[in-house]
């Protein structure tokens, strides 16, 4: 009988010690890692026969040949949006001969992951990703940005990666996550505001505009690159709507239709912002 | 042995209604209520301290993952359904039907309460817009996976028992 109390009493302190770990050191790489690889195992195998069901069931019953062109034209339609931003950032910045602002977004490394669960509660935010070369997979790191592809080329922005594991799975915080903020500028007026995410399908928030900033509707926003976080010039999302009522008596309310779609993405890049090591020259 | 295949049979109960609910939603690409929570709810009222505490903690790493309020705030919220549930089951008169939906619904309500609105709101956490029409969608919802689990368990365990105890 002690030696079964005895037993009990171990396991009760390694319990002790697990839930110590998982709630206070969560944010150390190695056991974010580790809560990463064990959930991603869960939810891995259901998500993928879901999402091969779900692809099944849409080829057959849909309209097969109009879903394609549907999807090939949105694809060229972001390809070109992306382009026509940042032609429209260059022409600006060449006219204001600033060159040394001047940023290119395909410049940068970047490596390609697909999105192995994204939950669809209000209430759930992170996205789980994973890299798809093996040998790039150690590159990756938080608070690295996540954008969409619109034919090999990076799209809008996604988010950003909080935490990652050895074996290249990465969690990543969408744009439309309410604990999220973008520090953002209108490609048009360049008038900066902070854009936070108020929950899935719902458009986002351009918060602290002052009243009376040059913000229209259709003004397409890109990233300011003041964060500290973001690049300067990836496409985030455009207004939709200024409403009439003030935000805090000082600020303008303003609705943001993100350019990412968070719910139906399926593949992203993780831009390398930050000079990782063994990256090919 | 009896106890061990109950262990058994609710473990693996747990791993399917995970497995059910990431497979509904990528199949319809909707949410449609917690299942996971749900059975979690149903195994961890059956328990005493430590095996509850186990499940909460599972439901927790989980839902801890991908929101922030982290694993200690879906124990807190497991403490709160632990609190509740005894004094709601003596108070409630338990031979009619509408106790079988009053019950988890309450329970659910408390947990959600607890987990997603509470604690984050202590927290200076924000909400996701629309939060209430959110939490009543995600309780009914999640009420109705309760429902339909706890009448399949009475079923699916007295069979699965009977032919454990066979093998």
């Amino acid at each position: 009988m002690p030696f079964f109390r005895f037993n009990r009493f171990i396991y009760l302190f390694l319990l002790a010690v697990g839930v110590f770990f998982l709630i206070f050191v969560k944010d150390v790489p190695l056991v974010s890692g580790f809560l990463l690889r064990t959930v991603s195992f869960f939810v891995k195998l259901p998500s993928e026969v879901g999402e091969s069901l779900r692809k099944g069931m849409e080829l057959y019953v849909g309209l097969v040949k109009l879903k394609e062109e549907n999807e090939r034209l949105r694809k060229e339609n972001e390809a070109l949006r992306s382009k026509l931003v940042e032609l429209n950032e260059r022409l600006r910045f060449f006219k204001a001969l600033k060159k040394t602002d001047a940023t290119d977004i395909s410049l940068y490394p970047r490596v390609k992951a697909r999105v192995i669960y994204k939950p669809f509660s209000p209430f759930e935010n992170y996205l789980i990703v994973q890299v798809m070369e093996r040998d790039k997979r150690s590159y990756i790191k938080p608070e690295m940005p996540v954008v969409s592809i619109a034919e090999d080329y990076p799209g809008a922005l996604v988010g950003q990666v909080v935490s990652t594991s050895k074996n290249g799975l990465a969690k990543v915080l969408p744009i439309t996550a309410p604990v999220s903020a973008v520090d953002v500028i209108s490609s048009r007026s360049r008038e900066r505001g902070l854009l936070r995410g108020r929950g899935k399908g719902r458009p986002c928030l351009l918060d602290y505009v002052p009243t009376g900033a040059d913000i229209k509707e259709g003004d397409i926003l890109i990233t300011s690159g003041m964060d500290a976080l973001f690049p300067k010039g990836l496409r985030v999302g455009r207004v939709i709507r200024v409403l009439p009522e003030r935000r805090q008596g000082f600020f303008e309310n303003i609705e943001v239709e993100p350019f990412a779609k968070v719910r139906s993405v399926e593949y992203v890049y993780i831009i390398l912002k930050r000079r990782a090591r063994n990256l090919p020259k | 042995m009896r106890a061990k295949n109950r262990h058994l049979i609710n473990a693996i109960f747990l791993l399917g209604a995970l497995y059910l609910k990431v497979f509904l939603e990528r199949v319809f690409e909707v949410y449609l209520g917690d299942p996971f929570l749900a059975m979690a709810l149903l195994v961890a009222l059956e328990y005493r301290f430590a095996g509850r505490f186990l499940v909460f903690l599972a439901v927790g790493v989980y839902e801890g993952f991908f929101s922030p309020s982290g694993v200690l705030s879906a124990l807190i919220a497991g403490l709160v359904v632990v609190a509740l549930k005894d004094p709601l089951l003596k108070r409630l008169y338990q031979e009619t039907p509408y106790s079988v939906l009053l019950v988890p619904l309450v329970l659910l309500s408390a947990y959600r309460f607890t987990y997603t609105i509470l604690i984050p709101y202590l927290l200076d956490l924000p909400l996701p817009h629309g939060w209430t029409l959110a939490f009543s969608k995600d309780v009914l919802l999640t009420t109705g996976w309760v429902v339909l689990f706890g009448i399949a368990m009475r079923v699916g365990r007295s069979e699965a028992l009977s032919r454990l105890q066979g093998l």
